[in-house]
């Protein structure tokens, strides 16, 4: 078989997604309008599929929607963000799972900024400590939800009562899926199937009988 | 102050955003907001490239670098790997520390959003929390989402959150211990100081277009002129 186009590229843009032990933290677009989501999404992982992922009481909004409409500064949002990194180190967690698309975006363009520029790391230290008295360990990985469900797609697929299939005439659903825009868009190497093809959600659809369809605005 | 354009190269999303433009235009053909407002990063970043200090300054006081959703499909598609977006946020970063966002009707809407994210930040630890969202504000979300805010405790208990308790779980209520670290990380890296600035513009541009502040916030908030789409006549 020629190895070529897509499958090529799409080849290039793989991640090693951990199999266990998250620290997860929520989004506030998602609890506010679809919470049945990220209960899904920890019943699935915890208890069909015997995951350990673990939620502080103490995290909050990494602050990202307030970051990107302009009306906090970057330091703001980098110290945000080192508290919650501060409260999955002192939980013994190493692996840090975002279920909102704006914050995987805002945590992987932090970390990158600051491999690019470790002085403003260091005072981003500085400013938690400070503020907080707490210090960190930088995740060694950081995965959103969809990552997750992703990996485990196949085990899902095992255990699924029902398949993304129409029940009168046995053929697959049709779905459409949409990748949000902080998925991957900066960093293309940080997504399944980097910027341009992203397979996370199509994979997932069929991987459980379904059918991705096509549209122009489509990223793929 | 040193020259606007040495202003911008202080701000890391700056440093990172833009290396060496080559003009191809690459960011403009693919941005969203392009489709639809009259909003060409391509030229943006020409004038800043240039060190055109004149251009600059009336970027700065402009409607344009307001349009930007900051999606970053920019970034993904730009030959040189610069990121027009990352261009914008710096030049928003320095209208605002300026004054300069209340020169422009889209930079004026920097007021009520402050106002009600950075409230939510620093009150409840959410910056969206039903709690606070107004159908009336957000008439687009549609009437299964008014009922749904009409009956929060029982449809989110229904659907396995937490709402406004103890303990984990969506949508419960954040410790006041680390709301007050909230506030702490606000008054250690500028938030708070960036929040009086906006109030204090603000204040002033209300007075100087003879409003209230509960006028003027409502006015920024609705109001959109003619002019700021591909498919309208005349200029803002």
């Amino acid at each position: 078989m020629i190895y070529q186009g897509k499958q090529k590229i799409w080849s290039d843009y793989q991640k090693e997604i951990p199999d266990n032990h998250w620290f997860y933290v929520r989004s506030c677009i998602r609890q506010s309008f679809f919470p049945a989501s990220e209960y899904y999404f920890l019943k699935i992982c915890r208890d069909m599929l015997g995951r350990d992922i673990f939620e502080s009481k103490h995290h909050t909004t990494c602050g990202g929607i307030a970051y990107h409409a302009d009306t906090i500064p970057q330091e703001t949002a980098m110290t945000i963000v080192a508290r919650q990194f501060a409260l999955m180190t002192e939980a013994g967690y190493k692996n840090l799972v975002t279920s909102c698309i704006t914050s995987f975006g805002n945590y992987t363009e932090i970390l990158e900024t600051w491999r690019e520029f470790p002085e403003l790391e260091a005072r981003i230290r500085e400013k938690l400590w400070k503020a907080c008295r707490r210090e960190f360990e930088k995740p060694e990985y950081v995965a959103h939800a969809s990552d997750l469900v992703y990996k485990l797609r196949e085990e899902i697929a095992a255990n699924a009562r029902f398949k993304l299939v129409d029940k009168a005439t046995g053929e697959p659903l049709r779905i459409v899926e949409h990748i949000g825009c902080h998925y991957s868009k900066m960093f293309p190497h940080k997504g399944v199937g980097g910027a341009e093809y992203p397979c996370v959600l199509s994979g997932m659809a069929e991987a459980w009988g379904g059918k991705v369809i096509d549209y122009p605005e489509r990223r793929h | 102050m040193g020259k606007l354009y040495d202003e911008l190269t202080k701000d890391y999303r700056f440093k990172e955003g833009l290396k060496t433009c080559i003009n191809c235009g690459t960011c403009t053909a693919i941005c969203p907001a392009a489709e639809f407002y009259k909003y060409d990063p391509r030229k943006i970043v020409d004038t800043v490239q240039r060190k055109d200090e004149e251009g600059i300054l009336e970027l700065l006081k402009s409607e344009t670098i307001w349009y930007c959703g900051e999606c970053m499909s920019c970034v993904t598609r730009c030959p040189r790997k610069n990121g027009a977006g990352l261009v914008v946020m710096a030049l928003r970063n320095l209208s605002t520390k300026l004054g300069y966002f209340t020169e422009s009707e889209k930079g004026r809407q920097l007021y009520p959003l402050t106002k009600v994210l950075t409230t939510n930040v620093l009150k409840l630890g959410y910056c969206v929390h039903p709690s606070t969202y107004k159908y009336e504000d957000h008439p687009e979300s549609g009437p299964v989402f008014e009922w749904v805010l009409n009956n929060k405790e029982d449809v989110y208990a229904r659907l396995g959150a937490n709402y406004g308790r103890q303990g984990e779980g969506a949508l419960r209520a954040i410790p006041q211990e680390d709301l007050d670290e909230l506030q702490a990380i606000f008054d250690e890296t500028g938030a708070t100081e960036r929040i009086n600035l906006v109030e204090e513009c603000s204040r002033k541009k209300a007075a100087e277009m003879g409003m209230t502040m509960e006028e003027y916030t409502k006015y920024t908030f609705e109001h959109c002129s003619r002019g700021h789409f591909n498919n309208e006549e005349g200029a803002i």
